[in-house]
């Protein structure tokens, strides 16, 4: 009735319940995206002088990027809705509510440093993709333990290597569907590069101790003894 | 106070078996009365949907509406066992809610008894 785009979100919105209703909730997530960005555009046709229609709009799109796995999507069309103007004093209030739903995504993503603990790392992951912190934390320490093992690294390396994937995981957490598979591979793909790197900056070192005088090498060795 | 009559075919077994959850059949229930109860009486039709935190509104115009801009929210609220007295509450309730968001928001309140066979409709325009 609106516009056929308002018809094609609803349509989006239903299979997203559906899936819901399956227990699929990362597919219903992406489901409420595309419903969302559907619901965002039939909003942009609507002419500025029909306030109430664009208000309905305006606050069924925000929740539909809230239920989504685009959070920072929806904070950024709640400002559009609302530096836009235009709107009823009901869904302005509205749009208000959203954004303080969405404000701890965005800024849990913000102060997320690379220095974070590995304890609030592990908690990011886990509500990142819904899964249990506990489990997460086990396979973070079986993890290491096996780079220390296996790929012979530092304990205080090993640990550094994780933390910085798992960050990285959470970051990208929208593009990955395997969680625990993701961070197998990278985990070890980084732990390896490093050892790469290591091995290249003693090689590098032993090279330079060789091309040096014989004396400073004795001395090196010397020391080294 | 109006009297209408409803009427439909006996459920199957199958139909109550997909419908045991208590609380979503009233819901679902409630939703398809409501909707006929306003259609009968405020002559208004649902015309689409619009998500909200927990769920979608109806939203309900006149037949030949091409927007929203006259358009209710119907808020539908169901009572399945409760007697007359629930019913009251509910609406008494709902009522109390509506007045305490001085709103720009015109909304329909619509509470279903199934046990009483009561529909009680509020509606309350925007500023």
């Amino acid at each position: 009735m609106i516009s056929q785009l308002h018809e094609r979100a609803l349509t989006a919105a239903d299979r997203a319940e559906v899936l819901i209703r399956r227990e699929e909730p990362a597919a219903a997530r992406r489901m409420y995206a595309i419903a969302a960005a559907l619901e965002h555009a039939a909003w942009s046709d609507v002419p500025a002088e029909k306030a109430r229609t664009r208000s309905i709009l305006a606050v069924s799109a925000a929740w539909l990027y809230y239920r989504s796995d685009n959070p920072d999507r929806g904070r950024q069309a709640v400002i559009d809705f609302l530096l836009t103007g235009g709107l009823q004093r009901a869904a302005r209030r509205e749009l208000r509510q959203v954004a303080q739903l969405l404000l701890p995504y965005i800024r849990r993503e913000a102060d997320l440093s690379p220095t974070a603990s590995r304890v609030e790392i592990l908690d990011a992951v886990a509500e990142g993709f819904g899964i249990d912190v506990q489990k997460l934390s086990r396979f973070f320490a079986a993890t290491k333990r096996t780079l220390e093992l296996r790929l012979s690294l530092n304990r205080l390396v090993a640990e550094e290597v994780l933390r910085s994937v798992y960050l990285e995981c959470f970051r990208r957490r929208r593009a990955i569907v395997n969680p625990y598979g993701w961070l197998l591979i990278e985990s070890f793909r980084a732990a390896e590069l490093r050892r790469t790197r290591e091995l290249a900056s003693t090689t590098n070192d032993i090279e330079r101790l060789a091309e040096s005088d014989d004396d400073d090498l004795a001395d090196s060795l010397g020391e080294e003894g | 106070m109006s009297e209408r009559t409803a009427s439909w075919p006996e459920a199957s077994q199958r139909q109550f078996s997909a419908w045991a959850n208590d609380n979503d059949r009233t819901e679902a229930a409630a939703y398809g009365v409501a909707l006929a109860s306003v259609e009968a009486e405020l002559n208004v039709f649902a015309v689409s949907r619009a998500y909200r935190r927990s769920g979608a509104d109806y939203l309900v115009a006149a037949k030949d509406a091409v927007d929203l801009e006259n358009a209710y929210r119907l808020e539908i609220s169901g009572v399945d066992s409760g007697d007359s007295a629930t019913v009251a509450r509910r609406v008494r309730r709902k009522l109390a809610q509506l007045r305490a968001v001085k709103d720009d928001d015109s909304i329909i309140a619509c509470v279903v008894g199934f046990k009483e066979r009561a529909v009680v409709i509020q509606t309350q325009q925007g500023e």
